[in-house]
């Protein structure tokens, strides 16, 4: 992996983070779905 | 009745109460219980909420020992596993006093409306993730940042399991995190990003912004939600068609209800009409004020949790609609098993029949809130009684 | 000098803009009248207590108001030469042990405060023997407790047991509030009174300080 991303940044980071999602279709709207979901939880926290 | 059957009952019933056709065979019972499923199984809280593994047993046992016909909160409400890799979570948990508490709090400023508008995933990437989780900065790693979707799979496989071991071995209905959902954008704002003062202050300050704020996350997520109900069934495992929330129309005057709740909110009620679906809205605190707006609702479609009005007084109010709740937490926390009996059989006989549903009128977390030989009498007698 | 009745008006009506520019301008000249505008803003907050009893306002107002009064007295502070608008007297106000909620318990401490009485808020989570010091430190008699948790009402229980353990009991007159506050928690709690709205409870509060 490269570590010398800067993941806060954006578009950047965000992409390389949303390639991290290797176990789903390769499909952006089913990866930013599952990217929404994740904020949703994320708040919950 | 075998676990399948008893679930197609326990589906049956809750349907009868809620589309007030036929009565139905017996009250329907709903837990409103929250962590205090975890204190009650023996467990920490902290234990329980950082393993999925004793999450998941804590809510199994519960169902197994008491009995409901759902459970509103089906045990994974706290998912602060899933934020731990990179930040801590908003509530603190102190397992000496049985305690979680959570801070209001704001994760954008009003100056951030204006991202908010334009480019929403920028938004949520350079401003709620920065200011919720506190180890999202530059020195994160992805590899780092890749355990939060371990942990945010983790969750939704103790979702499934929690969900079919309710189904398989409990014959219980799936509760809140399993039926088809959506949270209105004024919710979002109100319980995820601005908190209450920064809601508060938000729509007198700058209501423009913040009306667009509330629309744009319904045009994203609630009404595409809503467009689908039209077609979708009801999921198998399932209670109710839809499960809506009202918990930020606490703070709010007539007036600004209607300029920022009502609107979205209308919709929502009106597509589950449309549809010919059920809906069971979870609502805190006190709606009678807003009674009015519920009173040409069609029959048949509608259950609200009662929290703080006087459930007999809802009933009078608003005949259209099924009662969820009535039991009070006081009683169950302070009174004998005989009160508590003898107060879950007044509502019944009072309420029972179709359009009443029985559960807790308060969140209940905290250990004294319940005194669980209190909970199973009242359990065991509202599964006989007729 | 600035028109006080528009700032009564202005703060009564929450308009946060007007409140502000008036103040501001006050300040340039020099702060003369600012124990006025004072007695101005705080009357304009009475009639945010009015439209709340009317129905009109609720909560979220309740909130925003106390943050405008808030910041008007940053404003003007410093040219504050006198009490405006009497002092009715002392009370305790705080979140009991446990609880970490202070929403409710500042909008009653604004209320309060723009009604004339003197608030020594303690915080959140404050232990019932704290609130008891306190008390008997500051000489106080009346005691507002709040609370959002259900978990609150055994914290206000066992404050009011300290205030008795004390052999102070007699000498207080004990409120509760918040959410999960009822006229059958108050009995359990042994409190003197409850309410769910802040209007009110300051209310009771002023009918025990007079």
């Amino acid at each position: 992996m490269d570590n010398k991303i800067d993941i806060t940044k954006y578009p950047e980071g965000f992409n390389a983070v949303l390639g991290l999602l290797t176990f789903l279709p390769d499909d952006d709207n089913i990866r930013m779905e599952y990217f929404m979901g994740l904020i949703f939880t994320l708040m919950l926290a | 009745m075998n676990n399948e059957e008893l679930l197609a009952y326990r589906q049956q019933i809750i349907e009868d109460a809620i589309r007030m056709k036929k009565k139905p065979d017996r009250t329907p019972h709903f837990a409103n219980y929250w962590t205090w499923k975890i204190l009650d199984s023996g467990y920490k809280l902290s234990e329980a909420l950082y393993d999925w593994d004793k999450l998941e047993d804590s809510t199994i046992k519960f169902q197994k020992k008491y009995g409901f016909d759902m459970l509103v909160d089906d045990g994974v409400r706290d998912p602060m596993q899933v934020i731990e890799p990179i930040g801590q979570s908003s509530y603190e948990v102190d397992d000496e006093k049985e305690i979680m508490n959570i801070r209001d709090v704001s994760f954008m400023s009003p100056d951030d409306y204006d991202l908010f508008l334009k480019d929403y995933p920028r938004f949520l990437w350079e401003v709620v993730l920065p200011n919720k989780a506190n180890r999202f900065n530059s020195d994160l790693t992805l590899e780092q940042f890749g355990e939060v979707f371990n942990r945010f799979n983790g969750y939704a496989k103790c979702t499934q399991n929690i969900v079919s071991r309710l189904n398989t071995e409990c014959g219980t209905p799936a509760g809140m995190l399993s039926t088809q959902s959506t949270i209105p954008g004024y919710e979002q704002l109100f319980n995820f990003y601005r908190g209450i003062k920064g809601t508060a202050s938000d729509m007198r300050r700058i209501p423009d912004k913040f009306k667009a704020a509330c629309d744009l996350l319904d045009e994203m997520q609630l009404y595409p939600a809503l467009e689908q109900l039209k077609t979708s069934t009801r999921r198998a495992n399932a209670s109710v068609d839809f499960i809506g929330l009202m918990l930020g129309h606490t703070i709010l005057s007539i007036k600004q209800w209607e300029a920022f709740y009502w609107p979205s909110f209308k919709r929502m009620l009106d597509a589950v009409v449309a549809a010919d679906k059920t809906c069971y809205i979870f609502s805190e605190g006190s709606t009678k004020r807003f009674w009015s707006y519920f009173k040409d609702l069609p029959k048949g479609h509608f259950a609200f949790h009662v929290e703080q009005d006087d459930i007999f007084e809802f009933k009078k109010e608003l005949p259209n609609c099924c009662a969820v709740g009535g039991m009070h937490a006081s009683l169950l926390g302070g009174g004998t098993k005989e009160q508590c009996v003898s107060y879950a059989k007044h509502l019944i006989d009072e309420l029972g029949g179709e359009g009443f549903i029985l559960s807790q009128d308060k969140m209940i977390s905290y250990r004294n809130d319940t005194n669980p030989e209190n909970l199973k009498a009242v359990c065991d007698f509202v599964r006989e009684y007729r | 000098m600035i028109d006080f009745e528009r700032l009564k008006t202005a703060m009564g009506e929450l308009d946060n803009d007007t409140v502000v520019a008036l103040l501001e301008k006050l300040m340039a000249e020099g702060g003369e009248g600012a124990d006025q505008a004072l007695a101005a803003c705080q009357e304009g907050m009475n009639t945010v207590g009015d439209l709340f009893e009317s129905g009109e306002y609720f909560v979220a107002d309740l909130i925003f108001a106390g943050e405008l009064m808030t910041q008007a007295m940053d404003i003007i502070k410093p040219a504050i030469v006198a009490s405006a608008g009497g002092n009715v007297g002392k009370m305790l106000l705080c979140t009991v042990q446990g609880d970490m909620h202070d929403i409710g318990k500042n909008i009653v401490k604004a209320m309060l405060e723009a009604g004339g009485v003197e608030v020594v808020d303690l915080g959140i989570d404050v232990a019932p023997e704290a609130i008891v010091k306190a008390a008997k430190e500051q000489g106080v008699k009346v005691i507002g407790l709040s609370g959002v948790l259900t978990l609150a009402i055994d914290s206000m229980k066992a404050t009011v047991e300290a205030f008795k353990k004390a052999g102070l009991r007699d000498d207080v007159k004990i409120l509760i509030g918040g959410a999960p506050v009822t006229g059958e928690y108050c009995s359990y709690v042994g409190a003197d009174a409850w309410s769910l709205n802040a209007a009110k409870g300051v209310e009771i509060c002023r009918s025990w300080l007079n």
